[in-house]
């Protein structure tokens, strides 16, 4: 019995823990975000060991960096917005110590380029003294790689023989090997060309080219060769040429049998799978020739489409216009029929037979048009009644009497209609037969389109089915097309790297497209790449330092002008006038135009030194790239942009607003309890009864109604307005009943019989509360106190709804504008400064949390 | 002594009166007649509480009830009030607000075609060679120059901006180049001598040689800037920062004939030109049951048409005859607000959706994080498992972290589709195709379900531990003896008995969960957007946050009649729930007692 008991525990144990490591890993990656230094937010890690407190202090300790402080200098140097206030002293030590701090932040990154150029000298003789131990280690790499592959060879050829082919393979690994000899040897002539400052370019193409996996001899020839010859004299150059040649050509002999050993895996396929093969690839074929056929049509549909729209708009607004014109010709013609008498053959009713006859052929065809467009069924009716009126008109145009009283304003009517719709009906037949040409067009592709898919589909069924019944075998055949590659790779795979360049070579091929169904990690083509990737970063750092120096000895005379002059410049701007100062936009253009491309190498470098200190495990070099690394960062961190936010007003104004809300709702709740506790009076009841009602509501349910009385205080009085602390004080007061159920049943907890016996030496009921109820409760009212600062300081909902100015912001509306816009992205910032707000109050929580418990089953609510 | 302290009192209490009968006066004349009426029932019971033998205890209530008052009983009314109301955007002011803005704000002037201008120049007063905010400002054309001193008559508005400023314009003698305005004399200095030739001079030319002007005391008002004159326009700063804003932008010159002239947009600010208000307060007398009375309204003096009002707005009729909207005032508008979820189908639909979802959303949320509380408060219930305080102060932590705060981590750091490490790290490495959490309606209101879980498990586990601590050993002993097994014993003991303590807990959280705005608010902002709704309602959208987007950030104005209108429709809710809620856990019983 006991020893179940026991397991249990351990399955509870475990369980717990699991629960535990869930729930608080938000917390956890909270606080790892907080302080790790790249930016967490594209960071493909989740957590980094690159640590940094820098987010902190730039929250608790704002610094302008390179690029506000120049901001700063000229806002102080023209007085610009509240430097307006400044005398002139004043103004001029503020300049004084601006100058000061961006003299130390050129100290400092002059510091920082120099360590890092010290540690990268340190990395590049390390990598030569550590050589043979990094060779050993790379060639252990190297093995567990050829495992890997070994690994790939079994499953893909693990039914079926290559002994017919076990010859040519042999073959192309001997040729692999002579490969790697003749190479060497042409390493070995390379090293007796001495290396000089001018040939220097040259010997690192001819090694490059020699170690690249495709060397491409004629290029060389035409860019390296010919020029070496021109500048040095040197037997050994000669020699190399044909060797290169050489090797190039061998190297091409080598692809022609890695392609003939695919050869034998192609036909072998087609032997194994006979028709099916055959099936599939005409398939393939059809599904491609439809695919095309499909987004032809699609294409052709997508130009429709809009027209269509196009037309219906317009369509559709213009037969608007004819909507209340129907209407009117319809009376007319019926005043018409209705006094249709006898001929009058009125001549200026005749000379309208034209018109009329257009206009009802016009309106056939339109109507005609329109009988196959749905979409305007309501305005069918306005083009019918409008055609059989004129039809009705053509025929009887002679028996109309214009001159008849009755009929005149039929006739007027029906001359108006005329003339009213002649300046638009042709526009109206072309749109209704451009739109129903267009529709037809539509439909003839979709059904097309609908054909073409079904084809489609059956193909694709067919495929899929032959496919799928192959589908083992395919795959891997399509592996085994790639043997010959796949050898190559094996066989290289297999010879010890004897140096820094076949290392490289090895990851180069690793990575090459030669057989695409392995990929190593970026971490192995990393450290295969060791020494090329040092030397890129010390690379790009040197190129960056370059940029830096010019910076900054451009703005170094700059500074010094602006330094020595300063207070001359500050009499200019003082009081209204302003000049330009030159030094400063000088800075400014400077910084604006140099910094990018600075930035952009140093971060390259940055990138690669942050990964490799990730990636290398000797101690040494790891100890310099996070010197490097690290530096790289300060460096960085000091000349980027950097918005700063009042996030220290921000949370004054919480404790200002949290501990004078507190304090005063709970001097009013005390006193206010004390009756109920004590007295028994007229709706006692009901109060205790709405007391707790009104907690069920929260304060935000009257937003509109608190927003619109602050606004009116604001507006006419100037107090308590929106956008002000105090205002927002005065709102929370609202939560004066929050606890007062708590303080009234502690006071029921002290008994009566203190004040009786007070009350009997002669004190009044409110000096028997006030000495003697009250600091009894005293306990009970810190809690509520503590309580009630919380409560307040993590208000967020009543603080949005009444701040709107960024200085006037509480905690709780600041860390919002962390996670919005610019700052989204601004993980350790906002991280900071959530760990900055939580960690007092989880901490005043727990140790709050008996009585916060306790509280919740006395009819305060928290949930 | 003790007369001194009852004397004290009394003035105490006095002034207390005073102030607030004061306080009534005001808000009445204002318009405010809600604030006016609590605030004189709240004068009313506090003098009964004071002066009332019986009313004594109420005395230690009045501080709390005078906040309650104001901060819970006149919100309630407020909310009703405004629910029968249009007021949002577009209607916005008072009538009486929306007349005064008409009658002066310099976007309703209009500048005669045919009227006057002149250009002007600044003369300004130096203090250590800093102009000062004391200056004079000349007016010439080619008939005249005519001077002013700075605007007496000055109004602002409430928050301290320039209203309306009136300055009065005096002709200069053009041959002496002399004035007199208020009893100061001012005299021109000039570059050149003032002899006979001068007085052949043109206007233009006569200002060209003023260099200031200059009192009978010797106070000197320099030339300092003029728009016309680029050798000033160093100036430009203090004239656009200081005067023009404080002074020029609503300066109001009445000149001696009557003519009031104005810094003229027309002149792109240049210039001052002929101006005058569009708009102007009449009378109108009507007739009403055969008495005669009067109305207010306003007329249009360009156009000599009377205002119309309609729809709680004004509208004037432009040149060629049609109404345009000028400006609105909130009005009442009956049931009109309710009517509109009930029949727009493009309210209703989207707000029944809301309505279920927030019913849903607090089922759902107080549903799992108390079965989990309660699965966990029921493995840390044994007091012989070693660890399990820490276990429960680790537990506890996601409801110790302010809310606000946690649910801004969730959102940014994990849910968010680009780079939220959900989606980053967990659902990429299982092979899917990236969630969009926060804008896809079922994702959104998943992620809103699963960070209201994890802030509200420790709750619920909390008040689990405390009911099954109450629970009765002997309970189970006597059922073990009868041979139930553990399943048996939590179905028919612990269940039950939990039920009946924790019940009120839980729908007091099912309240506090259907007002839950911190969580949908910040997390979802309530989005993503209802297609086709013409209000701005969102999938994840409760009633609390709709009314919050309705009154504070619809895309298309505030809506604070139709917000407060829901806001009732909440009150109601909850107050349903909590009567429901009093009645199981025996408050009623708890208060008689």
């Amino acid at each position: 019995m006991a020893m179940i008991q026991k397991k249990n525990y351990i399955l509870r144990h475990i369980f717990l823990i699991i629960i535990i490591v869930i729930v608080l890993f938000p917390l956890v990656w909270v606080v790892t975000t907080s302080i790790r230094r790249d930016n967490a937010a594209f960071s493909p890690k989740l957590f980094s060991s690159r640590v940094t407190l820098n987010y902190y202090r730039d929250l608790l300790f704002p610094r302008a960096t390179v690029p506000e402080l120049i901001k700063d200098i000229n806002g102080t140097a023209h007085f610009i917005g509240t430097n307006s206030e400044l005398s002139l002293d004043e103004a001029n030590a503020k300049l004084n110590e601006e100058i000061t701090n961006f003299n130390n932040y050129i100290h400092d990154t002059n510091n920082y380029l120099n360590e890092i150029k010290i540690n990268f000298e340190n990395l590049v003789s390390s990598l030569n003294t550590n050589k043979d131990d990094i060779i050993k280690d790379l060639n252990s790499a190297r093995k567990s790689k050829l495992e890997k592959l070994n690994e790939i060879e079994k499953s893909i050829l693990s039914d079926i023989s290559i002994n017919k082919i076990s010859n040519d393979i042999e073959n192309l690994k001997n040729s692999i090997l002579e490969y790697y000899e003749l190479r060497n040897e042409i390493l070995n002539t390379l090293m007796r060309i001495p290396q000089t400052s001018e040939n220097e370019k040259y010997y690192q193409n001819t090694l490059s080219t020699i170690y690249s996996t495709n060397p491409k001899y004629t290029l060389w020839k035409i860019k390296t060769y010919k020029k070496w010859l021109k500048i040095e004299n040197n037997e050994n150059i000669e020699k190399l040429e044909p060797m290169i040649k050489e090797l190039y050509n061998k190297w091409k002999f080598i692809l022609a049998d890695a392609k003939s050993i695919d050869l034998y895996f192609e036909n072998l396929e087609k032997e194994v799978l006979g028709k099916d093969l055959e099936n599939i690839k005409v398939y393939q074929n059809e599904l491609k020739e439809k695919q095309k056929s499909i987004s032809l049509i699609k294409n052709n549909i997508s130009k429709i489409e809009p027209l269509i729209v196009k037309y219906t708009n317009d369509l559709s607004s213009l037969l608007e216009i004819y909507t209340p014109g129907s209407l009117k010709i319809e009376s007319a013609v019926s005043l018409f029929k209705k006094y249709k008498n006898e001929k009058i053959n009125s001549n200026e009713v005749l000379s309208l037979y034209d018109d009329i006859n257009r206009i009802s052929d016009i309106f056939s065809e339109i109507n005609n048009n329109m009988s196959s467009l749905a979409d305007f069924e309501i305005y069918k009716k306005n083009i019918e009644i409008y055609l059989t009126s004129f039809l009705w008109l053509k025929d009887n145009l002679e028996y109309i009497n214009p001159d008849v009283k009755y009929i005149m304003p039929a006739y007027k009517t029906l001359i108006e209609t005329i003339k009213n719709i002649n300046s638009t009906l042709d526009s109206l037949n072309t749109l209704t037969l451009n739109l129903k040409t267009n529709l037809k067009k539509l439909e003839d592709y979709q059904n097309e389109l609908n054909a073409l898919n079904s084809e489609l589909n059956t193909f694709k069924e067919r495929y899929d089915e032959l496919y799928s019944k192959n589908k083992k075998t395919l795959e891997n055949f399509e592996k085994l097309k790639k043997f010959g590659e796949f050898t190559i790779i094996k066989a290289i795979a297999q010879i010890p790297i004897s140096n820094y360049y076949e290392s490289e070579y090895f990851a180069d091929i690793l990575s090459s497209k030669l057989f695409e169904y392995y990929k190593p990690s970026k971490k192995d083509l990393y450290i295969f790449a060791l020494r090329k990737n040092i030397l890129e970063a010390n690379e790009k750092f040197l190129l960056s330092k370059s940029s830096f120096d010019k910076i900054i000895s451009e703005i170094n005379p700059n500074l010094e002008k602006l330094e020595k002059n300063s207070y001359d410049y500050l009499k200019i701007n003082y009081g209204g006038y302003t000049a330009d100062i030159l030094p400063i936009m000088e800075i400014s253009s400077i910084y604006n135009s140099k910094f990018g491309p600075a930035k952009a190498n140093i971060s390259r470098a940055s990138r690669i030194v942050s990964d490799l200190a990730d990636y290398v495990k000797y101690k040494e070099l790891k100890t310099n790239l996070k010197a490097i690394d690290k530096s790289i960062y300060n460096l960085l961190d000091n000349w980027n942009p950097k918005q700063r936010k009042p996030f220290l007003k921000w949370l004054w104004n919480s404790i200002v607003v949290a501990g004078l809300t507190s304090i005063l709702t709970v001097l009013i709740t005390s006193v206010a309890a004390y009756p109920f506790s004590r007295m028994r009076f007229v709706g006692r009841k009901q109060g205790l009864l709405y007391l707790m009602l009104i907690q069920m509501f929260p304060a935000i349910m009257y937003m509109i109604a608190l927003y619109g009385m602050l606004k009116f205080m604001g507006d006419y009085f100037g107090v308590l307005g929106l956008d002000s602390l105090s205002g927002l004080i005065f709102v929370y007061l609202g939560g004066v009943s929050f606890n007062m159920w708590l303080i009234k049943g502690y006071y029921d907890t002290i008994p009566d019989s203190l004040e009786e016996s007070a009350m009997i030496d002669g004190a009044t009921r409110f000096q028997t509360f006030w000495l003697i109820v009250l600091p009894l409760a005293s306990p009970i009212l810190a809690v509520v106190t503590i309580l009630s600062f919380m409560g307040t300081f993590n208000e967020f909902v009543l603080a949005r709804i009444v701040l709107s100015s960024e200085q006037n912001f509480t905690y709780a509306v600041g860390l919002q504008t962390f996670t919005s816009g610019p700052f989204e992205t601004e993980w350790g910032l906002f991280t900071a400064a959530a760990l900055l707000g939580a960690v007092p109050m989880v901490l005043l929580f727990l140790s709050m949390q008996k009585y916060l418990v306790g509280g919740l089953t006395q009819g305060s609510v928290k949930g | 002594m003790k007369t001194l302290g009852k004397v004290l009192l009394y003035s105490i209490i006095a002034l207390m009166n005073a102030g607030l009968v004061w306080a009534i006066f005001i808000l009445s004349g204002l318009g405010n007649y809600g604030l006016a009426v609590v605030i004189a029932a709240f004068v009313v019971l506090a003098n009964v509480a004071i002066f009332s033998k019986k009313g004594y205890p109420y005395r230690y209530t009045l501080p709390a009830m005078f906040f309650l008052f104001i901060l819970t009983v006149y919100p309630i009314y407020y909310t009703v009030k405004t629910a029968f109301t249009d007021y949002g955007t577009g209607h916005l002011f008072t009538r009486d607000q929306a007349i005064q803005i008409l009658l002066n704000d310099p976007n309703y002037l209009f500048e005669p075609e045919d009227g006057n201008s002149y250009n002007f120049k600044i003369y300004v007063k130096l203090e250590n060679f800093k102009p000062t905010e004391d200056f004079l400002i000349a007016l010439y054309n080619n008939n005249e120059i005519l001077l002013s001193e700075k605007p007496r008559e000055i109004t602002y508005d409430s928050k301290g901006n320039l209203k309306n400023a009136i300055g009065e314009l005096k002709p200069v003698n053009e041959n002496y180049m002399q004035v007199s305005i208020n009893g100061n004399n001012y005299t021109a200095f000039l570059k050149r001598e003032l002899d006979e030739t001068f007085k052949n001079l043109s206007i233009e030319e006569k200002m060209n040689n003023v260099l200031g002007f200059e009192t009978t005391t010797g106070e000197k008002y320099v030339y300092f800037y003029s728009p016309t004159d680029p050798s000033t326009f160093k100036n430009a700063a203090f004239y656009n920062s200081v005067l023009r804003q404080k002074y020029l932008s609503a300066l109001d010159l009445k000149n001696y004939d009557g003519k009031r002239y104005r810094l003229s947009s027309r002149f792109i600010y240049k210039k001052f030109a002929e101006s005058y208000r569009i708009y102007e307060l009449r009378v109108k007398p009507v007739f009403v049951n055969n008495k005669k009375t009067y109305k207010t309204i306003i007329f249009n003096t360009k156009t000599n048409k009377e205002l119309v009002e309609r729809d709680g707005a004004f509208w004037d009729y432009n040149e060629k005859g049609e109404l345009n909207r000028l400006i609105g005032y909130t009005s009442f508008v009956g049931t009109y607000q309710f009517d509109r979820i009930r029949k727009d189908p493009k309210i209703s639909g989207p707000f029944l959706k809301i309505f279920t979802w927030t019913f849903t959303y607090a089922a759902l949320s107080v549903l799992l994080s108390f079965v989990i509380g309660l699965i966990l408060a029921l493995m840390l219930n044994d007091k012989f498992m070693k660890g399990r305080i820490l276990y429960r102060t680790l537990l506890i932590i996601p409801w110790a972290v302010p809310a606000f705060i946690s649910v801004l981590i969730w959102r940014n750091g994990f849910f968010n589709e680009t780079y939220g490490i959900i989606n980053r790290f967990i659902i990429t490495n299982m092979g899917l195709a990236p969630i969009k959490w926060l804008n896809d309606p079922f994702w959104a209101k998943v992620s809103v379900l699963v960070v209201n879980t994890w802030l509200g498990f420790p709750y619920m586990m909390t008040i689990t531990l405390g009911a099954l601590q109450s629970i009765p050993d002997e309970l189970y002993e006597a059922s073990s003896i009868d041979g139930a097994t553990r399943w048996t014993q939590f179905r028919k003991i612990t269940l039950p008995l939990l039920m009946v303590s924790l019940t009120p807990l839980l729908v007091s959280s099912f309240a506090f969960n259907f007002n839950n705005f911190v969580n949908i608010y910040l997390l979802t902002g309530g989005g993503p957007a209802m297609p086709g709704a013409t209000t701005p309602a969102g999938s994840t959208d409760i009633l609390i946050s709709y009314t919050y987007k309705l009154a504070f950030e619809g895309s298309r104005g505030q809506d604070f009649g139709f917000a407060s209108a829901i806001s009732i429709l909440i009150f109601a809710i909850v107050s349903a729930i909590s009567y429901f809620n009093f009645k199981l856990s025996g408050a009623f019983e708890e208060v008689s007692r």
